[in-house]
């Protein structure tokens, strides 16, 4: 096996960062503080490479994609045409590049998220259908909430607020409060095995 | 030095890897914990072959976590499973596809995974990124639209496009494999899903999956950790009710 390959290369690579970490984070150690912040101008410094290789390999993937006339290739012409008018831009000045950005780019993005709404509505439809006991106690709650939540609902019962407050305050927060510490858990267990050797899907 | 309000923290850490480090070696040396059936991990064989029978593909999501920060665990359990489900649908001639959004990390992972799944017949195409969460919406809804999915599986650190994925994969009428760690999103796997992985359930996943003895043994100690601060977490109470601030007195 290639060195390169080596599984005990990203072992010790993480093992590294999760002591100085680690030390840095408990112990306040000057020299574990400044190794921790070094650490992370390193992450800005890969993610910059990262970005670089990124682009490489978006360049060459369409690229083939063009030349072997693959399914969709027509689209892989608006990324290329895309990338050019944004690298232009960039150099043309703040209001080409503000244009383009704040004018155009935000206001597409806002519009499809609003699109959301309707999956929104149509989804609780299906979570509020009662099919058990389980549907029922769901449906309940999300019909106070929505109640809770309503300025109508405040105004004209004020006593009755006291129930939803209490299902946010007391189960809801409850059991949120397991999942996050059963997640903390989970988080430990796993760096654990990767720090073992024996977690491998971060390499693939 | 370790710093004083700390030092409670560093104790429990310190602790808990031991804990675990006692029972992953206990469990390669052979006494295996039994581990509870998980639904939805036993629903993977039954939702890939759905898939297979009516011809339809299987899409996986593993939503916007990135491999970093908090979302780091969640992200990776998913690719996990993601490693799992490719290798089933491989083995019996699923076509699977995998949709990867703002972590471009994560993308070169998934993709060793499949082709190692799928080896001579892997196709780039089974990979699609999208860069940004309305270029997933977008992706998403029109793909399911299209393509019919049969099996949709959503698992890892997913923000608010859980609505988006699990609605259009329901509207496509597939059967769904939803899990998170994140407190908000859970209401919508729970509700939208067929099957859910809630909270630690995900990130045992793998290890769940994989059979490993030693991940099994993670597990295990996984539960008496959780045990450990059941126990802590009922002084704590017992305490404040006969007037004692029991988090003080541990230095906490």
């Amino acid at each position: 096996m290639s060195w390169v390959r080596r599984r005990e290369i990203p072992i010790a690579i993480f093992a590294i960062c999760f002591f100085v970490s680690v030390i840095g984070y408990y112990f306040k150690d000057p020299i574990a503080v400044a190794l921790n912040s070094e650490l992370s101008g390193w992450i800005m410094i890969m993610t910059n490479i990262a970005l670089g290789t990124g682009f490489i390999a978006l360049f060459l993937h369409h690229s083939k994609k063009i030349s072997r006339k693959a399914k969709g290739f027509p689209f892989s012409f608006v990324i290329f045409g895309a990338i050019a008018v944004m690298f232009i831009a960039q150099y043309s000045g703040p209001a080409i590049r503000g244009w383009l950005y704040n004018d155009i780019f935000s206001n597409v993005t806002t519009a499809v998220i609003c699109f959301a709404l309707f999956y929104e509505v149509s989804g609780a439809y299906r979570a509020f259908r009662i099919r058990n006991l389980d549907a029922l106690l769901l449906m309940l709650a999300g019909f106070i909430l929505i109640l809770h939540f309503a300025p109508f609902y405040e105004s004209a019962v004020p006593s009755f607020a006291v129930i939803p407050n209490w299902i946010l305050e007391v189960p809801g927060m409850g059991a949120g409060r397991g999942i996050v510490i059963g997640v903390a858990i989970g988080t430990i267990a796993i760096a654990i095995r990767i720090l073992l050797g024996y977690e491998k899907a971060y390499t693939g | 030095m370790l710093t004083a309000t700390l030092s409670t923290a560093f104790v429990l850490l310190v602790l808990s890897f031991a804990l675990f480090i006692f029972f992953i070696y206990r469990a390669v040396r052979g006494t295996v914990p039994t581990i509870r059936t998980i639904p939805g991990l036993t629903a993977f064989n039954e939702v890939i072959g759905r898939a297979v029978e009516t011809g339809r593909p299987v899409y996986f999501s593993t939503g916007v976590g990135r491999l970093t920060g908090g979302d780091m665990s969640m992200t990776m359990a998913g690719l996990s499973l993601l490693g799992h489900a490719a290798k089933l649908s491989a083995d019996i001639g699923a076509d699977f596809n995998y949709i990867a959004a703002v972590a471009a990390e994560a993308v070169p992972i998934a993709e060793d995974m499949i082709k190692t799944a799928y080896r001579e017949k892997y196709r780039s195409e089974q990979v699609t990124f999208v860069p940004t969460q309305p270029a997933l919406f977008s992706a998403v809804s029109g793909t399911y639209e299209r393509e019919k999915p049969a099996a949709n599986f959503v698992l890892g650190a997913l923000y608010w496009e859980t609505v988006i994925v699990c609605e259009a994969g329901a509207r496509a009428g597939a059967m769904q494999i939803g899990g998170t760690g994140r407190l908000y999103q859970v209401p919508f796997i729970a509700s939208l899903c067929d099957y859910s992985l809630i909270g630690e359930e995900l990130l045992a996943a793998g290890a769940y999956v994989s059979g490993e003895r030693a991940l099994l043994g993670s597990i295990m100690a996984s539960d008496v950790l959780r045990a450990i601060i059941v126990a802590l977490s009922l002084i704590i109470m017992l305490g404040s009710i006969f007037g004692q601030n029991v988090p003080k007195l541990l230095g906490m």
